[in-house]
């Protein structure tokens, strides 16, 4: 059964402008999908279709089940989402706090939901920083943060916005060898080519809301032609 | 009487804090400013025995030792307030004032905003901030009287940008929380237990505010 599975799917935001249309996507379990494309190719939008924060037409099933009103509460479990920007995500005032948010959400116990967020925390290497309040952390640590507060939810698939953007070269290469080691799904939107090259092992090119392209990462990052064509580089 | 009263428990307060004293006092003297504002009206209230009066127009202004009172009393009472509040910030974490809140059941509608906005507040500085630079960055003029309407109009669609950031920040913050099953509520990871400290301290501050208002009600009787 595909970890993820969407069909036919189509979005307009309010106002009219078309984001997705007629976008079909199967990812495996364990597997390591790099979404690309240029500016407004529609991949935020299309994170945002896996856990029911934006809903168009179409299916998109999880782990074989369909998300719709009834299920998306449950299935915001399994799809952990991490924001582009770690502000949006760390609205807590301390890091725990922050990490243990999703798991109070899931009505676990106080203690329970603490342990969580500390195994989180050390999961990322961040659990010296759990007192602290997330506008003292830099931005990789931030980053860092981000990802502990889905992981804490235990999640079966991560949907990562962006991992590396702004990042400076160390904080970077630690995003990237924190990822490997993760051993969820993997859906990650990036204009990081080299993070794309060296994490992901599949690669669909997503321009002006359609998947123009979908297969190995070895096979479609050297097409220079097809990168050019949708405003990309190969790395 | 009751502001002597007020005024040693404060003093107590600043002692036990172990904060410099003269940092504490000016903190809260930008209160002072506010609060004479405020209070300008009470001092244009007279009542009986009058020091002076003016006429204003049609209106009479007249200044006695009542507006005089009511006046000095609700600087005494602001500038109290702003040296507590200012003792209070600088000694508990942000984190726990909004817990005891919480505890104290005040409504989560509150509790929340206040626990965002301080979260916020740096992010929406910092957003100022480049905004402001961006702006000084095309700016080759310095500011002058002469143009002050293209610098208000300018200084209006800077605040229009802030807002319109600070929207879309919002939109994605709760994006963010629906993404991890946000429904309504903010439980706490660790609600503030009541411990003997905590008793003798509002036994302390009890026993304090009830002589200072017993002190109070005599004054008031004399």
């Amino acid at each position: 059964m595909p970890a993820v599975r969407i069909a036919g799917l189509s979005y307009s935001y309010p106002g009219g402008r078309g984001a997705l249309h007629d976008v079909s996507l199967s990812v495996e379990p364990g597997e390591r999908v790099a979404l690309v494309g240029p500016n407004g190719a529609g991949k935020s939008t299309l994170l945002l279709h896996l856990n029911g924060i934006l809903r168009g037409q179409g299916s998109v099933l999880i782990e074989g089940v369909a998300l719709d009103a009834k299920t998306v509460r449950a299935l915001r479990a399994r799809v952990g989402l991490v924001f582009q920007d770690p502000d949006d995500q760390l609205f807590s005032l301390s890091v725990l706090e922050d990490v243990a948010f999703g798991p109070l959400q899931q009505r676990l116990g106080r203690q329970e939901a603490q342990a969580r967020a500390m195994a989180a925390l050390a999961e990322v290497g961040m659990a010296e920083a759990a007192a602290r309040p997330p506008q003292q952390l830099s931005l990789g640590e931030r980053k860092r943060a981000a990802i502990a507060t889905v992981l804490a939810m235990r999640p079966s698939i991560l949907a990562l916005d962006e991992p590396s953007a702004g990042l400076d070269p160390r904080s970077r290469r630690r995003l990237i060898g924190l990822l490997h080691t993760m051993p969820q799904t993997l859906i990650v939107a990036s204009h990081d080519m080299r993070l794309v090259w060296d994490l992901c092992s599949r690669t669909a090119i997503m321009d002006e809301g359609h998947i123009i392209a979908d297969g190995p990462t070895r096979a479609l990052l050297p097409d220079s032609a097809l990168m050019e064509k949708h405003g990309l580089e190969s790395p | 009487m009751g502001f002597a009263g007020m005024l040693v428990l404060a003093v107590a307060g600043v002692v036990a804090s172990r904060l410099p004293s003269v940092t504490v006092i000016k903190r809260a003297a930008p209160a002072l400013f506010f609060a004479t504002t405020m209070a300008l009206s009470a001092l244009l209230q007279a009542r009986g025995q009058e020091y002076f009066a003016v006429h204003v127009l049609w209106l009479r202004v007249a200044v006695g030792p009542y507006g005089v009172s009511r006046f000095l009393d609700i600087l005494a009472r602001s500038w109290l307030c702003a040296l507590l509040i200012g003792v209070h910030v600088a000694v508990t974490p942000f984190s726990d004032t909004v817990a005891a809140l919480r505890a104290l059941r005040a409504p989560a509608l509150l509790t929340s905003v206040l626990a965002l906005v301080f979260r916020y507040l740096a992010v929406l500085l910092d957003e100022g901030r480049r905004i402001e630079r961006a702006r000084d960055a095309r700016t080759l003029q310095r500011p002058s009287l002469r143009r002050l309407p293209s610098q208000t109009r300018v200084a209006g669609s800077m605040l229009g940008s802030l807002f319109l950031r600070s929207y879309g920040r919002s939109e994605r913050v709760y994006q963010a929380m629906l993404a991890r099953g946000f429904a309504g509520d903010f439980p706490s990871l660790s609600p503030l237990r009541w411990t003997r400290r905590d008793s003798l301290m509002a036994a302390v501050w009890g026993l304090g505010l009830a002589v200072a208002g017993a002190l109070a009600a005599l004054g008031a009787g004399q």
